[in-house]
This record gives structure tokens, sequence and C-alpha cells, in this order.
């Protein structure tokens, strides 16, 4: 995967510009299958790029397949010099329907080792969020994370004159 | 992102039962050094523990799909019933306490100087000829048969309100725990 000036494969761009099936037809390559693994294309590059340009059916893409959401929940973004997984990096980004998709994945009753490290992924006891003290879990995370919709709409309740002005 | 949580515990729940390391890895009242790492870091206080932990959040959270879910229902029960036990130990070292505390004053409290006590190596005849073979006081109206028999119904009294009194206190401990049990049985 050529890297071009700016740092960015062609996956990525792909990603950036929302064209899933560009990406379906990359990744359906079978001679990539043979001869690359599928973390080269799975990496935390693509994945903050997917989240950061909320490219939500890229994302429910990536985790359909189970080979796919293995390397997913393998992944480390590093975000202000903290490193965090896709959950926790989408639950700081308050984005819920990236949430929904990374926590809501059916995983088949005989994938056992996958379903022992996803559930490790969904319970991943790591550093706090730079505005909070306390270290947590994705259940923490959520309990405490006020959505961007509700404060939005606090906001508007309390300080109406800054949004109409 | 709190509509999103029962979907999180959903993930959770096997067909092979119900995993509950999401709400709390150990399920004790307080964490141990080597276990529960929950909320732990650097200056992680007990308090901040409890403050910290999911179910106090959810409990903050005040969203019922969340607090009605299973493995959230499951959890609060687990911890009802660790609060039982502490207090059935409470309970426990109580009654030991009574009961330490009431022998050792029975064995330190002085017996008087004249008892029954001392008659005790005595068989009855060897007692009566020895009231009346008393050169210096026979038998002076028979004091010391009436101190005996009087000793007797005294002690006699005590011991049964002694029973008396812990079988009321035992009674009412099993009645607390009893109810400690139906409690955590129907919640």
């Amino acid at each position: 995967m050529e890297k071009n000036v700016n740092g960015k494969t062609p996956f990525v761009i792909a990603i950036e510009k929302g064209s899933l099936k560009c990406i379906k037809y990359i990744l359906s390559s079978k001679w990539l299958h043979r001869n690359v693994d599928i973390e080269e294309f799975i990496n935390s590059d693509s994945l903050k790029t997917t989240i950061d340009k909320d490219q939500l059916d890229i994302v429910s893409f990536f985790v359909s397949d189970i080979s796919r959401l293995a390397a997913i929940i393998r992944i480390k973004i590093n975000a202000n010099d903290r490193i965090y997984n896709v959950l926790e990096y989408s639950i700081a980004l308050k984005k819920p329907d990236f949430v929904r998709i990374f926590i809501s994945v059916r995983i088949p009753g005989d994938e056992r080792e996958l379903y022992r490290s996803y559930k490790y992924f969904l319970k991943h006891y790591n550093l706090a969020y730079s505005g909070s003290n306390y270290d947590q879990t994705p259940i923490q995370r959520m309990l405490t994370m006020v959505t961007k919709e509700l404060s939005i709409r606090m906001k508007l309740f309390f300080f109406p004159s800054v949004f109409l002005d | 992102m709190i509509p999103l949580v029962p979907l999180l515990l959903e993930q959770f729940v096997g067909e092979d039962g119900i995993d509950l390391s999401i709400i709390d890895d150990c399920l004790r009242a307080r964490p141990a050094a080597n276990r529960c790492v929950f909320g732990r870091s650097k200056g992680f206080s007990t308090s901040n523990w409890l403050k910290q932990h999911p179910l106090s959040l959810i409990a903050a959270a005040n969203y019922a799909p969340v607090y009605d879910h299973d493995v959230v229902k499951i959890c609060v029960d687990l911890k009802f019933q660790l609060f039982g036990n502490f207090l059935y130990l409470l309970i426990l070292s109580a009654q030991i306490i009574y009961v330490f505390l009431y022998t050792s004053v029975a064995l330190a409290s002085p017996t008087p100087t004249q008892s029954y006590y001392d008659t005790s190596n005595y068989t009855c005849k060897q007692l009566c000829h020895l009231l009346i073979s008393d050169s210096r006081d026979p038998l002076p109206g028979n004091v010391v048969l009436r101190k005996i028999d009087m000793e007797f119904q005294r002690n006699r009294e005590i011991y049964l309100f002694r029973n008396f009194t812990v079988f009321i206190i035992v009674f009412f401990m099993f009645g607390i725990v009893e109810r400690i049990f139906t409690i955590t049985k129907f919640t």
C-alpha cells in the first residue's frame, strides 16, 4: 500500500470520498487476500478516517465480516497522545451511530475466541479522557458522556441569544 | 449515549449464561488489592470506586431500559446478598462477644465466703453427721440447711433466667436472618 505525499493510501482516499463500491472492490480481490494481510487495510488510519468523516455505511460493511471485525477490535487509535480503541474513540467524538454499530455486532456461536476478545474490547479498561480524572471502561464512558444533541439543546435552552444572533 | 447501554449489556447475555463482568469484574462490596481493576488508577480511593461504579452511574442516569436490564438486576441482587452476609457476620460476632463476656464475668465474679460450694464435697449423710456432731455450734436452728436450700432456689432462678434470655436473643437473631433471606428471595 503505497502512500502519497500526504501519507494517504488509495484505500484511505476511497474511505474519505465515501466510495463503498471502491472499497468493496479492493477488499474482494482474491489476489490481495492471498498476498496482503487484512491489517494492511483495516488499520488505525482507515478506521480513524471512517469515523472522522462519518462514513456509516463503510463501517457497517467493515464489521459485517469476521476477519475484518477481528482486525478492527485490535486497532489502537492515537488521539491527543492517548491510545484508544475504535469504540472509545467514537464515544469520545460523541458519535452514537458509530457506537451503536460497534456494540451491536452479532458473532456466531462457534467463534468463541473472537467472542472472548470482542467482550474484552467492549469492557476495555483504559485511560481517562482529557476532561475526566478516572480511568474508565466503555460502559462508564457511555453513562457519563452527555450526547452532543442534548448539550446543544441545553445550550439553546439556556443561551438562545448565542444561536439567534 | 445512555439509550445505547442496553445494547452493550445485551452482548454479555450468551447462550450459556450471563457474563456480569461488564458491570463489575469481581462483585464485591469494595475492591481487593489484586482484583477488581474497575476504577483503579493513581490516587483512587474506595469511595471514588463506589462513585464511579457502573451501578451508581446507572442509578444516576435513571433510565428505565438500563436499570431494568437482566444483567443489572442480577448484579444488584448479588450485591444485596453480599450485604446480607455482612449483616449475618455482624450478628454472629455480636453473639460471640456476648457469650465470651458473660462467661468471663461469671468466672471472674467472687464467690461468697459462706456458700453451698463449701459443702459440695460431702454426701448428705456426712453433712448431717457433721452438723449434729459440731461441738461448738450443734445445728443452731438448721441455719446451714436453710441456707443451702435458699442458695439452691436462688441459683436455679438465675440459671433459668439466663437460659431464657439466651433463648430470646437467639430467637430474635434467627428472625432477623430469616427476614433478610426472604427479602433477598422475593426482590
